[in-house]
């Protein structure tokens, strides 16, 4: 039995012929998981693994999974713990943030990335309110204000919301300088989790709110889904729909949130 | 001094919260693990923090709610996929709903 863990789809031929699909799940083939610390040659700062048994968790790319932070190869190691018989990869979100900051597949360079960010700020969500309804109005009013305004006292833009959908005219240029300037202060894989909170709920400044501790996840997800909650309010909740999706985003916000947290911020403890 | 009294009560909460999940999902989740000792640490620098520095509180508390609602979160959806999952019926299934039933099998 070949021990590489990042060839999974060779595992899977090798042992189940008949079944090697998209749909079949991989088995959990570890026991026990477990953080090794090292040091670095090149630089001396500790790096960490993630141990499966005996065996070093690998990238999809084929590389060992090095890590900065302590406490984010944990949680990697607690995903990888938590999984029962059959391997959900999907939903680890933290293990694949880490290989995609990691291998690089799609070749992004900060530019790339802080440049796809900022262009959710043209069309966020949250600077869109709707007159149509006055109730949804007001939740608007309410709700999405407060992060258009924290956005503003702490980076210093005057981004104002609109009510006409086809305004182009939300945050000027020099907004827009101010924040690719805030972007550009995160590290490689914090701007991959930093895309990756902005993606998940379709809006910068929801992203921005959440990752600044302004707001807790709940209130983030429910600023992201206010007119479909709205609407629920008034015609009813499905839960296959709808709570899977609120669960989804949920996940998909914390995890990219708790990956750029633990990406930009270097802990030291002293013990004296 | 109150007030960061209630705010200790509530980080607490969170960190218990979390522990309580993690007992659920994962069967390997013991005191001895070292998330547990590292969950610990945290719970015990942030009632320190909590009484001389509030910036760094929230901070410490935030990072524990994000990852609460991410495990809690993954949980849920597990729940929500099992129960909402289709899935055909068997054979044997679709007969008994019109009260019918297989012949017997000799082989």
């Amino acid at each position: 039995m070949t021990s590489k863990l990042g060839l999974f789809t060779r595992r899977f031929v090798s042992n189940q012929a008949a079944s090697a699909s998209a749909l079949t799940k991989p088995k959990k083939f570890y026991k026990e998981v477990s953080v090794i610390n090292e040091t670095d040659e090149k630089t001396g700062n500790q790096i960490h693994k993630v141990l499966l048994d005996h065996r070093v968790l690998k990238t999809q790319g084929g590389q060992v999974l090095k890590l900065d932070s302590y406490p984010l190869a944990l949680a990697i190691a607690e995903e990888w713990s938590s999984q029962d018989e059959f391997l959900q990869l999907g939903q680890m979100r933290l293990t694949g943030l880490a290989f995609t900051a990691q291998d690089n597949p799609l070749e992004q360079t900060a530019d790339t990335i802080s440049q796809k960010i900022l262009d959710y700020v043209d069309g966020d969500t949250v600077l869109f309110f709707n007159p149509e309804s006055s109730k949804l109005h007001r939740y608007q009013s309410e709700k999405w204000a407060p992060l258009i305004q924290n956005l503003n006292s702490d980076i210093g833009t005057q981004i104002r919301y609109s009510e006409n959908i086809l305004d182009c005219d939300v945050a000027s240029n020099n907004d827009k300088d101010k924040i690719d300037r805030w972007i550009r202060q995160h590290n490689f894989p914090a701007l991959v989790g930093l895309q990756y909170a902005t993606e998940s709920v379709k809006s910068f400044i929801i992203a921005y709110n959440a990752l600044r501790h302004h707001i807790d996840p709940e209130t983030a997800i429910d600023a992201a889904t206010l007119e479909q909650r709205t609407q629920a309010e008034t015609w009813g909740n499905v839960e296959w729909a709808h709570g899977l999706e609120r669960e989804e985003l949920m996940t998909r916000l914390s995890a990219a949130c708790l990956f750029v947290y633990f990406n930009s911020n270097n802990f030291t403890s002293k013990t004296i | 001094m109150a007030e960061a009294a209630r705010k200790t009560l509530t980080a607490a909460n969170t960190f218990k919260n979390i522990i309580a999940e993690l007992k659920k999902v994962d069967k390997n989740f013991t005191p001895q693990c070292a998330q547990y000792k590292y969950l610990m640490e945290q719970m015990r620098a942030d009632q320190v923090t909590t009484r001389r520095y509030s910036k760094a509180e929230n901070e410490s508390e935030s990072v524990a709610k994000l990852y609460l609602s991410y495990i809690q979160g993954t949980r849920r959806l597990n729940e929500l996929q099992e129960r909402y999952k289709g899935g055909e019926k068997t054979v044997e299934e679709s007969a008994r709903l019109v009260g019918l039933k297989l012949p017997e099998r000799k082989y």
